[in-house]
């Protein structure tokens, strides 16, 4: 027995080492520069660790305003640990995410093991966690959801755990930790109370007993206790109530059109808008169960979307489709399986009633646990093949090379194509522009930077302050002093000697001393062609982003 | 509590209910093109056995997607024959033929559960499903299609007669290519995996040889006849094989290696991770995708071939819907109904990437059947709960017709009627050209909205029109988007003086380039609006020419 559960521990360890080596592999390369999100929490993490405040002077905000996202605070407050540790550099703001992203592996392993009892399965699922798509790129993007995913796992385990082996330890500690999860994501904030909700009516018998109801009630205020300044604080700032409403499925236009041809105002208007958009969301909640999205393009690393990758491998569809068959055949485990079934249900919420027709990055937890239903359909395979051999050899070695060619795939797509389709999406060439222009500042008396951009259709590069200032090594606290709103009509932000603000050419060619950094959006092709640009920036595809115009 | 009622009145009840609901408001929705034209069709068919485009007793017709199979315009002639050239007489066929759907899913559930209530229960889902219902009000093939395969179904799994079985085969390949491709497998499927007797492949295929050499025969043969058509391979490609035939695919599989080989990586590499067996991979992603509850409890239409705000079946059948799948696969016995289900989908694999409605329908049924599985197990409250929500539903369905209405306006529109009468008014005594633009394909709707019939020489000339915009002739003419307009004025050789024009925002501009602003404003005789209050074209006095 002892020997069983030590060869396991080692596999485990081997799979985390493996999957530790796919996430730190060239991470400083790919992706090819820090996106918005990360910049703006590397900054204010560096601002809090040296300050305490965030760069526009908050002291030790409970909700970081950033580019005006709102953004809850714990992967800031994490970052500002590794500060600490790891000094102001790129690795800083992803050490959390990789960290994370690690750690997902052995805790997967720990909670399937903690909800279907079979080591075999939380081995896979564990082995699964180390490739899947969605760990690494989200691991490697250092997205906070995959912090949060992995605190609810754990949580969720313990609790298992304290019902199997009545650990008031274990309870406790699911309690903090379920109750800190919620401040990682906003949408970790709904679901762990609705899962909670799942877990105590499927698990009431169990975990309300007579034995433990107190210490039971006990781990529930705890988790309140943690849990209600995050409520508060939700229900308190109008802002973190307008990121809710921004994102809502309301906002989506197709549904705002339908809406609209309801025109009276009378009971029967109101009950027919509802009517509307129960309907929309819940074809949009259904919709995020589309095979496609799953299996072959949802993360959408190429703009034709027709030949791309998913969150989960191809080669996961069949076994996921039996690991349902095995799970529904065994006897058995109802509650458990319940579970399941529900933790994909409600976590699959945030997606289908948000305004974007898919929001992997707000489904990970979905995605984990259809990953450890995926391990139970590989486990159910070999079982079925356990007494012919050779089918069995075989299958293990086709499944080896499909998942050796699958990850290949996943690379290959990851760090090739999706730089060349896609590297507006990380406000690329944004860190470029910014070690550009503190390169060159002191030569002139200010620098207008107009952040809208795009290779196919403009969008306004909302972080641009974040990368000036960041890669402009300009210490937060100057920033604190100097930020300033300007010109609301061109929605214009200065500090330093910077003015990130819309370009009116007409206007704007008539500055002197003034380095001009804009896209075609903003110049004329005239102005483009004409011999005053002194340095384009380049999308990564070869296609031009930015023209630097000395003025 | 059921049988106090009697269960035959409650049926009648139900199937009376059905009837009803699909025979009110019969005018709604209005028809779309394809529609006009199917009903356009079936009158003229009606009235001397000839196409819009002049031919005898045809077999393939036109439409602007694809050729179109006989028996819709047929039975939608039957209609028109009896009732006369109206709203009931396109569409009456299509609510008794929906009505009677319900009626056969009500006796396949019957067959199947033994069970009167819970069949009874499963017809009440049937009837109140939006998607029936609408596939009831239209003159479509879906609905023909339906019916036709429950019979099927009906006939192969309860081993009635044979007869009736291959008259019912040569009826769904009349109707659509779809039955083509799966009369035979539905046919070698259910024979194979239906029921528990004992008996091995071998036995029940040497049992039932003849039933499948027919339905092999149906299957090859109108596929074959098809071949013989000179834009066969085209329809195949661009109707039912468009997973294959979209050029995007392979340029993406380019697009793709060519970043790895600007990075350095041989070209093997490339084509190992890039290649064609993508297309095969997306097939079966395809497919899958069809099996995922949105299709039946989801708003998935564009209004085409559903109403744009409902789902097929009601949304709150979601429920027994999942238990009944679940149940399935645990009790294993009827397992062939999800494997039914999956073939019957199977076709959608090539069609990529709509969803293939058509084949959603054909399903439909087999989808009661599994909520039908999941009744028995649940509780009283639960069913009491469910009935309550499905009618909920269905009231709100109806309350909210009026925003339907408003959302299909893209697809089917109401103004169109009035102005083809008006159109056609003027045309009794002016010559009178109309941009095509603004009705898209006219013909049709002169047809089914005024006494216009004429057929254009030339089109008569056609064997298989194949998407082909039929001409209008006689006083009334097109513009198209290559017509040269001129003015009469100008010394032109073969101009025809069209007196009148209704003209687009396309032409308007030409006309405009031509004659001048203040000149044509002048000319405008009257505004025609569209559903949603914007200006579709302008009638313009006489003045213009058409070469």
């Amino acid at each position: 027995m002892f020997t069983i559960k030590y060869n396991f521990l080692i596999l485990l360890l081997l799979i985390t080492l493996f999957g530790a080596f796919l996430r730190f592999y060239k991470i400083l390369e790919f992706p090819i520069q820090l996106n918005h999100d990360e910049i703006t929490q590397l900054y204010d993490a560096w601002s809090v660790a040296t300050t305490g405040k965030d760069i526009y002077g908050n002291f030790m905000p409970f909700i970081f305003e950033s580019v005006n996202d709102h953004k809850p605070p714990f992967y800031t407050y994490a970052t500002a640990v590794f500060y600490f540790l790891l000094g102001n550099n790129e690795i800083t703001i992803k050490a959390p995410g990789l960290i994370a992203g690690i750690l997902a592996i052995p805790v997967v392993y720990f909670f399937t093991l903690q909800l279907i009892n079979n080591r075999q399965i939380a081995l896979l699922a564990a082995f699964l966690t180390s490739i899947a798509p969605f760990e690494l790129f989200y691991s490697r993007k250092s997205f906070e959801n995959g912090s949060g995913v992995v605190l609810m796992m754990l949580g969720f385990g313990l609790i298992l755990s304290h019902i199997k082996a009545n650990s008031k330890i274990k309870l406790f500690l699911s309690a903090v930790i379920l109750g800190l999860s919620m401040y990682v994501y906003f949408s970790q904030a709904v679901i762990i109370p609705l899962l909670i909700l799942v877990f105590l009516s499927i698990f009431k018998k169990q975990f309300f007993n007579l034995k433990n109801f107190k210490v039971s009630l006990a781990s529930l205020v705890i988790w309140l206790f943690i849990a209600l300044p995050l409520f508060i604080t939700i229900f308190a700032i109008p802002e973190t109530r307008f990121r809710s409403s921004d994102v809502f499925v309301l906002q989506d236009p197709n549904l705002g059109n339908q809406i609209q041809l309801v025109d009276d105002v009378n009971f029967v208007s109101i009950i027919q808008k509802n009517y509307l958009v129960a309907g929309y969301a819940f074809t949009r909640f259904l919709s995020q169960f589309d095979i496609e999205y799953l299996f072959f393009n949802g993360l959408e690393f190429t703009k034709s979307r027709i030949v791309d990758i998913g969150p989960l491998y191809l080669i996961q569809l069949p076994l996921l489709i039996i690991g349902i068959y095995f799970l529904i055949k065994t006897k058995g485990q109802y509650n458990q399986k319940l579970f399941m079934l529900l933790w994909i249900l409600v976590g699959m919420i945030p997606s289908g009633i948000t305004f974007e027709q898919y929001s992997p990055h707000r489904v990970i937890m979905v995605f984990v646990m259809l990953n450890i239903i995926s391990s139970a359909g590989f486990y159910y395979l070999f079982i079925l093949l356990q007494n012919i051999l050779f089918l069995k050899k075989l299958t293990i070695l086709s499944f080896s090379a499909i998942f050796l060619y699958s990850l290949f795939y996943f690379f290959h797509i990851y760090t090739i194509n999706f730089p060349f389709e896609k590297s507006q999406n990380i406000h690329y060439p944004f860190k470029e522009v910014a070690l550009y222009a503190s390169s060159v500042k002191e030569n002139y008396n200010q620098v207008i930077f107009d952040p809208l951009f795009g290779e196919d259709s403009p969008e306004v590069g909302t972080a641009a302050h974040y990368y000036l200032g960041y890669y402009g090594n300009i210490p937060p606290t100057q920033m604190q002093k100097e930020y300033r709103l300007g010109d609301n009509s061109k929605r214009e932000a200065l500090f330093d000697k910077y003015s990130i603000r819309k370009v009116d050419w007409r206007e704007d060619q008539n500055l002197k001393d003034t380095l001009i950094i804009a896209s075609k959006w903003s110049l004329f092709e005239d102005t483009i062609t004409k011999g005053n640009v002194i340095k384009v920036f380049y999308f990564y595809n070869g296609e031009p982003a930015f023209y630097a115009i000395k003025l | 509590m059921l049988k106090k009622f009697g269960e035959k009145k409650i049926l009648i009840f139900i199937l009376l209910f059905a009837f009803l609901i699909r025979i009110h408001d019969i005018s709604s929705p209005v028809l779309s093109m394809e529609e006009t034209r199917v009903a356009s069709r079936g009158y003229l068919l009606a009235e001397n056995f000839t196409d819009e485009l002049g031919r005898k007793f045809p077999l393939v017709f036109n439409s602007s997607t694809d050729y179109q199979l006989p028996l819709t315009s047929y039975v939608t002639g039957v209609g028109i024959k009896i009732f006369g050239k109206n709203d009931l007489g396109a569409r009456i066929p299509f609510v008794l033929l929906g009505t009677l759907l319900i009626f056969l899913i009500y006796k396949l559930s019957l067959e199947l559960f033994k069970d009167k209530s819970l069949s009874l229960l499963v017809a009440y889902f049937a009837s109140v499903s939006p998607g029936l219902i609408f596939i009831s009000k239209v003159p479509n093939q879906n609905l023909i299609l339906t019916v036709i395969f429950i019979l099927i179904f009906y006939i192969l799994i309860f081993d009635k007669s044979k007869s009736i079985l291959y008259f019912l085969f040569l009826l769904a390949a009349l109707t659509s290519k779809i039955a083509w491709v799966l009369l035979f497998p539905i046919t070698l499927f259910i024979i194979l995996f239906y029921g528990n007797e004992a008996s091995s492949f071998r036995q029940r295929i040497t049992k039932n040889k003849q039933r499948l050499i027919v339905g092999l025969f149906f299957s090859l043969t109108p596929f074959l006849i098809f071949l013989q058509i000179p834009q066969s391979t085209r329809s195949f490609l661009e109707n039912n094989l468009t997973l294959v035939s979209q050029g995007p695919l392979e340029d993406n599989i380019n697009l793709l290696r060519g970043h790895g080989i600007e990075k350095g990586l041989p070209n093997i590499i490339e084509k190992l991770l890039f290649n064609k067996l993508q297309i095969l991979a997306l097939g079966v992603v395809q497919w899958l995708g069809h099996l995922n509850p949105i299709t039946f409890f989801g708003n998935i239409s564009d209004g085409k071939q559903n109403y744009k705000i409902s789902s097929i079946l009601p949304k709150s059948l979601i429920l027994p819907f999942a238990v009944g799948v679940y149940l399935l696969i645990k009790e294993k016995t009827r397992l062939w109904i999800l494997g039914l289900i999956g073939i019957i989908l199977l076709p959608s694999a090539l069609i990529y990437p709509e969803y293939s409605i058509d084949l959603i329908f054909l399903t439909s049924v087999l989808v009661f059947l599994v909520i039908g599985i999941s009744l028995p197990n649940l509780k009283n409250w639960m069913k009491t709960s469910l009935v309550l929500l499905v009618l909920l539903e269905t009231l709100l369905f109806f309350a909210n017709l009026n925003i339907e209405r408003k959302l299909a306006s893209g697809q089917r529109q109401q103004f169109i009627k009035n102005l083809v009468q008006e159109i056609y008014g003027i045309s009794q005594t002016n010559p009178i050209a109309i941009s095509d633009d603004i009705l898209h394909e006219a013909a049709p709707y002169f047809i089914w909205f005024t006494p216009y019939k004429q057929i254009d020489k030339q089109d008569s000339k056609i064997d298989f029109a194949y998407k082909y915009s039929q001409k209008l002739t006689g006083n009334l003419r097109l513009f198209y988007s290559d017509s040269k307009i001129l003015t009469c004025y100008m010394p032109e050789k073969d101009l025809i003086n069209t007196s009148l024009s209704l003209l687009s925002t396309r032409d308007y501009q030409k006309v405009k380039n031509i004659v001048g602003q203040d000149k044509l404003e002048l000319m405008v005789i009257k505004k025609f609006y569209g559903d949603n209050g914007g200006e579709i074209g302008l009638l313009i006095n006489k003045g213009l020419c058409l070469q």
